[in-house]
């Protein structure tokens, strides 16, 4: 399962005939300190989630299976989540580089340096998105 | 399956009902140099795994639905297993 926040609604008049009462959610992946990270996709919400609500959701055959009747869906909304209780990173300086700012900020020089090029690494494997 | 660190723990009132009575963990995946490889993922917990645990998560339906006995349900992913130790023989 994965983070997300719900962003949106989405309104399908003519969907296959399992999907009628369904409702249908935009979700950004998040990560952990709600950064969005990825691209937005839809999702099946089984527990009904609302926009701006933090939830998690799964995907793939398993996704199907969090209706009580047959669903084709490839991305369902599984829980709200309403608390990350996390401790601080195993290795903070390999993640997050939305913390980057906060951390060259108090963090001192060395412990900043080998994030760096990781921080680098991830930019630019979102711009490849 | 891929080996991860737990960061800590999710909170979800409103939640499936297959997911009621297990924990929601945090989990860092990890290289196998213990650098952080991606995103934290969430995984159920089928072993009772602590927080700085690393742990063994499996990362397929069938797989991670049956550790957590609960068959036919939305779970992807689950921890199955606290790792003690890993030996690396490198050439």
């Amino acid at each position: 399962m994965m983070l997300a926040k719900v962003i949106g609604t989405v309104v399908c008049t003519v969907k296959y005939p399992t999907l009628e009462g369904c409702k249908l959610l935009l979700l950004q992946p998040v990560n952990k300190n709600g950064v969005p990270r990825g691209k937005p996709l839809v999702a099946i919400d089984a527990v009904g989630a609302g926009v701006h609500e933090t939830v998690y959701w799964c995907r793939g055959r398993e996704a199907a299976l969090a209706f009580d009747h047959e669903v084709v869906s490839d991305a369902s909304i599984v829980g709200i989540v309403d608390e990350i209780n996390a401790v601080a990173d195993a290795r903070p300086a390999a993640t997050g580089s939305s913390a980057g700012p906060a951390c060259t900020a108090v963090g001192p020089v060395p412990a900043a340096a080998p994030s760096a090029p990781k921080a680098r690494h991830n930019a630019e494997k979102r711009g490849r998105r | 399956m891929i080996i991860g660190r737990v960061l800590g723990e999710v909170v979800a009132t409103r939640k499936h009902r297959s997911h009621e009575g297990r924990k929601i963990l945090l989990v860092q995946p990890l290289a196998l140099d213990d650098s952080a490889r991606g995103e934290p993922i969430l995984a159920l917990d089928a072993v009772d795994a602590g927080v700085g645990d690393r742990v063994l998560i499996a990362m397929e339906g069938y797989s991670a639905m049956t550790s957590v006995g609960r068959p036919n349900s939305p779970i992807d992913m689950s921890v199955i297993g606290v790792v003690d130790e890993i030996e690396l023989q490198e050439n």
